[in-house]
């Protein structure tokens, strides 16, 4: 077959083709690049950046919760937290490089590590091969801890265990007011009480540090976030509670006592002012220690002082007894008939004890704590009074303290109520109440007739000094008038000196107060058979109070009514109060350690350094000499107006003075 | 020949400036593109770059010396020609043998700092041999074909070199092989029937792979939606999409790029172009596919005009390499086409490859030296003057074409 020439003209004409498909393809993928970079670009460029941005959370310390006089009660401080890239630690060079004898950089690190880490060293080498970049090894070590693992990390050279700092939280006092305080979890968000109320106030400042990292995890050189932006961090606010650690610290001690002698349940104690509604002490048991909450229980972070409901019985009776004497049913004088029992509709209703005592007036009824008396008056009073005064004294509301999970206690619809359970409300069954609505309560006779707003916050200080909130007495209502008042702690103080609360007199003291023993409820209904809340609240000195307390033990074992359990441990408590805050026995019998300067020395306020200043101290009720003293420290003097006792100074207290100024203070 | 190409004085000027730019270009890219994974295989940022500096230079020496002292018909008589043919095979034959390894692939001879890539080798090979035997036909003007000894002779080199490559395993450069092979015969004209069967052969083999081997049908899907693995099979094409479009259209500058932080692979190799488009955007892309098409256009003008059919098909050829590889490995970089090894002329990093760059561009520059003298010594003929000139005298009589000419 003759096939034509093939000549050099067709094979140009073929090279012609390929050439022009070149040509071609060269066109589509420019339009291809025009589409991937110019419209689509930015949702590429998006992605690209996104899976190399790493950005890390940083935490400035949290503010740190205080008492009243600055002691501090919680503090943050920054630790560090070890993490391992451990795709930095097996990858790169500087990982194959150190290899030695055969074993790998992982295998090297773990060994090396669990000893320090106190972690296991299978399961180290477990972590520190998996994939990806990123893995808490341990956080927050203990400074210590820290520098043996920086130590170890730099005399074997081992790539990819970096630290990131946290901020930690430290309870200084361990387990004291734990309920009040609460606990963070390791994200620096508060958890409970007040870490949690307050959470927004103590969080520390936020920084995000944005850092580009290769594909291996590693930071890239130069694209950290300005490091400054992290190193200067803005001091949060400091929180000064109402709080006297002193105190405190007697309460916690007593509860403990309590709780060892009587085997209760659980328990709360509360001391309050009683002129400001400030709280000086809260505590509730069991307990916990916040620096490892996990260890404990839940129940042990309730706070029982806000979140416990439960009858108040006996120590609800001067508030009834208030509601008689306003609504003119009664005076203190009133002849009341006590027969030991008494029929309301199908109820009987018993004293204590089963015994009459004839008729007594009315100021013996709460003084012996007689039931029948009590009933007459509530039944006089009727539902719907005995609700609505109910209501006036703060109880079925939650009293809106800072404190988070706080209850409102349960109050009948007086609609409901029938005879018997408007009889049995008169001596505090039928009502469930939480511990500090019930001494609220209590702090309005104390006061005169003034409901307060309970507080434990008492200032929130910002770093510049200024500060953000003040916590201060608020009259919610008066419910009383003085003179109703002055009557119900006549009453009240009779039941310590001659009455049923016996058991918590101190000798020189006048004290007012009131026991209480209630069935507790059952939580399957109705009441639970042979257990009981044993309280007793007072207050001292009876005449012009000045704390206010109530004792709630949940459920003691073998003796259990408040006389007997609760009364012993207001005392005990109160008294090494009373002796710690040097207020004066009211007659001579007082008792021989009040004499002793020595106590009353260290109670002094003193000057508090700030920045070359001194700030000053409150005066007031001080002499003098004592107050010359105090300023001597400084190299203040002192410019005195008047004798006697201080009542006003110039500059106020809080101010911050030069030493060298001049102090004046007024005395009557 | 020897006039005026577009604004440059002629084809050989233009040539020589382009290669320059995008020796530029590369230069600068490899800099950007290889240093963060220079430091951490070898602590020095400039591994990668110094290399391509020394390959660069060998190259330039290669191409001067081969365009302007030599002559190509030296390579192509038929004794070379079996020589290289023969010795490509054993070379491969020996990688198979004593080859190094790198990343599951045997591809490498070498000793020491010193390693070589004979499948590029074999490439410039099945060129030479083409050009060669398949030249000699076409200037008697007999007809090729694929099924005739020894017209096949040269496609028997192209299938076992290839079959030896892709064994190693190298697919990409087994089917540059026998692709370029089968480009030069479709040139030097098989007859068209022939031509019609390679492209049916070509899908039908292609769409039997994918059915044949399902991995392969896997990474298909891959390639027309690597979303649908961004962490496996498709992480190369998405991490290579993600720097071409976060390129825009300006760029993130030269250096500022962010893929070669070991987010992309084989970024100052196969997929250095994707690094380019990221620093130098849209616009710098279309500077350097310019550029490329314009190398295209002076190896076009250069072969149109060339006489000798030797030359002419060693400048397809070598145009094949240079351009058509280039062409394959940006349109792979974009997903136009499946992941294949294929090399970006001066911008992808591979010392065999570069040199071997040089050396066809100085074959081309012989060609063009080659042409031009003819030329003068046609027109000096019919201006009735003696062919005296003494550049073109010696260099046509020690060439075969010389002696054809006269």
């Amino acid at each position: 077959m003759k096939r034509p020439k093939f000549r050099l003209s067709d094979a140009r004409k073929r090279y012609h083709i390929f050439y022009l498909l070149t040509l071609f393809l060269m066109l589509v993928l420019a339009g291809r690049l025009f589409q991937v970079q110019v419209l689509e670009g930015t949702k590429w460029a998006r992605i690209a950046e996104d899976q190399m941005t790493n950005s890390i959370r940083r935490n400035t310390p949290r503010g740190r919760i205080v008492d009243r006089n600055g002691e501090e009660l919680a503090v943050s401080i920054m630790v560090h937290s070890l993490y391992v890239n451990p795709k930095e630690m097996n990858e790169t060079p500087a990982a194959l490089k150190g290899k030695k004898d055969g074993r790998g950089t992982a295998e090297v690190a773990a060994e090396k590590l669990a000893p320090v880490l106190h972690m296991d060293r299978d399961g180290l080498y477990k972590d520190f091969t998996l994939k990806g970049q990123f893995l808490w090894i341990k956080r927050m070590l203990e400074p210590p801890e820290y520098e043996a693992v920086q130590k170890v990390i730099k005399e074997n050279d081992l790539p990819g265990l970096h630290f990131i700092e946290e901020s930690k939280r430290y309870y200084t006092k361990k387990s004291m007011a734990a309920q009040v305080l609460g606990f963070v979890g390791t994200d620096d968000s508060g958890l409970s009480g007040l870490e949690l109320a307050l959470d927004s106030v103590l969080k520390g400042a936020e920084t995000r540090q944005v850092k580009r990292v290769d594909a291996m995890g590693r930071t890239l050189a130069g694209s950290e976030g300005d490091p400054s932006d992290t190193k200067e961090k803005p001091m949060v606010a400091t929180v000064y509670l109402t709080i006297d650690s002193k105190m405190q610290f007697v309460i916690e001690d007593a509860l403990d006592d309590a709780m060892k002698r009587t085997h209760a349940q659980g328990a709360a104690i509360i001391i309050m002012d009683p002129h400001t509604g400030a709280v000086l002490a809260m505590g509730s048991r069991p307990t916990f220690d916040p620096n490892n909450f996990g260890q404990f229980p839940a129940k042990n972070w309730l706070n029982r002082a806000v979140s416990m409901i439960y009858e108040p019985g006996s120590v609800f009776k001067p508030i009834v007894g208030c509601m008689g004497l306003s609504e003119g049913i009664i005076t203190p004088t009133t002849p009341i008939r006590d027969d030991g029992r008494i029929q309301i509709a199908d109820r009987v209703i018993q004293n204590w004890d089963g015994t009459g005592m004839g008729t007594v007036p009315f100021e013996d009824v709460i003084k012996y704590s007689i039931n029948t008396g009590m009933v007459q008056v509530g039944m006089q009073l009727g539902a719907q009074r005995e609700i609505d005064w109910a209501r006036k004294f703060g109880f079925g509301k939650a009293t809106g303290i800072e404190l988070p999970s706080e209850e409102d206690g349960i109050l009948y619809n007086p609609k409901d109520m029938y005879k018997p359970d408007i009889a049995t409300f008169a001596i505090g069954q039928g009502i469930a109440v939480t511990p500090l609505q019930e001494l609220r309560a209590i702090c309005a006779i104390a006061n005169g007739g003034e409901l307060l707003q309970p507080y434990i916050i008492d200032r929130i200080v910002a770093p510049n000094g200024e500060v953000i909130r003040k916590g201060e007495k608020k009259v919610v209502r008066n419910v009383i008038t003085p003179e109703v008042a002055a009557q119900m702690r006549a009453m009240m103080e009779k039941v310590v000196s001659e009455g049923g609360g016996k058991t918590a007199r101190i000798k020189g003291y006048r004290i007012a107060g009131k026991t209480g023993t209630a069935q507790k409820i059952s939580e399957y209904g109705g009441y639970a058979a042979g257990q009981y809340i044993a309280s007793f609240v007072g207050f001292v000195p009876a005449d012009k109070p000045q704390y206010a307390m109530l004792v709630v033990l949940d459920n003691p074992r073998g003796a259990f009514y408040g006389s007997q359990v609760s009364a012993p441990v207001f005392r005990d408590t109160l008294q090494q109060i009373l002796v710690a805050k040097g207020i004066q026995p009211s007659n001579s019998e007082g008792l021989p350690s009040f004499e002793g300067g020595a106590t009353r020395d260290r109670d002094l306020p003193s000057l508090m350094p700030q920045d070359g200043s001194w700030i000053l101290p409150e005066f007031k009720g001080l002499d003098a000499r004592t107050i010359a003293k105090i300023l001597a420290t400084g190299r203040l003097t002192l410019e005195p107006y008047g004798s006697g006792t201080a009542y006003e100074q110039e500059p106020a207290a809080g101010t911050a003075v030069k030493p060298g100024s001049k102090v004046e203070v007024w005395f009557r | 020949m020897r006039e005026k190409f577009l604004i440059f004085e002629n084809v050989r000027q233009a040539i020589i400036i382009c290669v320059v730019l995008l020796l530029g270009f590369g230069l600068g890219n490899n800099l950007s593109a290889s240093y963060a994974r220079s430091e951490m295989m070898t602590g020095s940022q400039y591994f990668f770059t110094l290399r391509y500096v020394l390959y660069s230079v060998v190259g330039l020496l290669c191409m001067l010396f081969v365009g302007s002292r030599f002559d190509y018909h030296r390579l192509l008589s038929p004794r070379f020609l079996k020589l290289s043919g023969t010795g490509t095979i054993l070379l491969l034959m020996l990688v198979r043998v004593a080859g190094r390894v790198v990343n599951g692939s045997r591809r490498w001879l070498g000793a020491g700092p010193v390693s070589f890539q004979p499948s590029e080798l074999a490439k410039v090979v099945a060129i030479l041999i083409a050009a060669g035997f398949l030249g000699e036909y076409l200037r008697r003007g007999q007809r090729i074909s694929l099924l005739h000894w020894p017209k096949a002779a040269p496609l028997a080199f192209a299938l076992a070199a290839s079959g030896l490559v892709l064994i190693q395993p190298d697919m990409g450069t087994a089917a540059i092989i026998l692709g370029l092979m089968l480009y030069m015969y479709i040139i030097a004209g098989i007859p068209k029937g022939q031509v019609l069967s390679i492209f049916i052969v070509g899908l039908a083999g292609a769409a039997g792979i994918a059915v044949l081997a399902p991995y392969r049908l896997n990474r298909l899907k891959v390639w027309l939606d690597p979303f649908i693995d961004p962490q496996g099979a498709g992480y190369q094409m998405v991490q290579a999409k993600l720097a071409i479009g976060s390129g825009g259209l300006f760029g993130m500058h030269w250096g500022q790029g962010t893929s070669k932080f070991f987010y992309l692979p084989e970024a100052h190799t196969d997929f250095a172009f994707a690094v380019f488009c990221q620093e130098w955007g849209f616009l710098g892309a279309l500077v350097l596919i310019c550029l490329f098409a314009l190398l295209a256009g002076a190896f076009y003008r250069l072969a149109i005009r060339t006489q000798d059919r030797k030359g002419f098909l060693l400048t397809c050829g070598c145009s094949f390499l240079i351009i058509g590889q280039s062409v394959a490995n940006m349109a792979m970089v974009a997903g136009l086409l499946p992941v294949i090894g294929v090399p970006l002329m001066f911008i992808s990093y591979g010392g065999t490859s570069l040199v071997i760059n040089f050396f066809c561009i100085g074959l081309i520059l012989s060609v063009y030296r080659l042409e031009a003298a003819r030329e003068i010594r046609e027109e000096r003929m019919a201006a009735g003057l003696p062919p005296e000139d003494r550049n073109g005298l010696r260099v046509v009589h020690r060439g075969e074409d010389g002696r054809r000419g006269r």
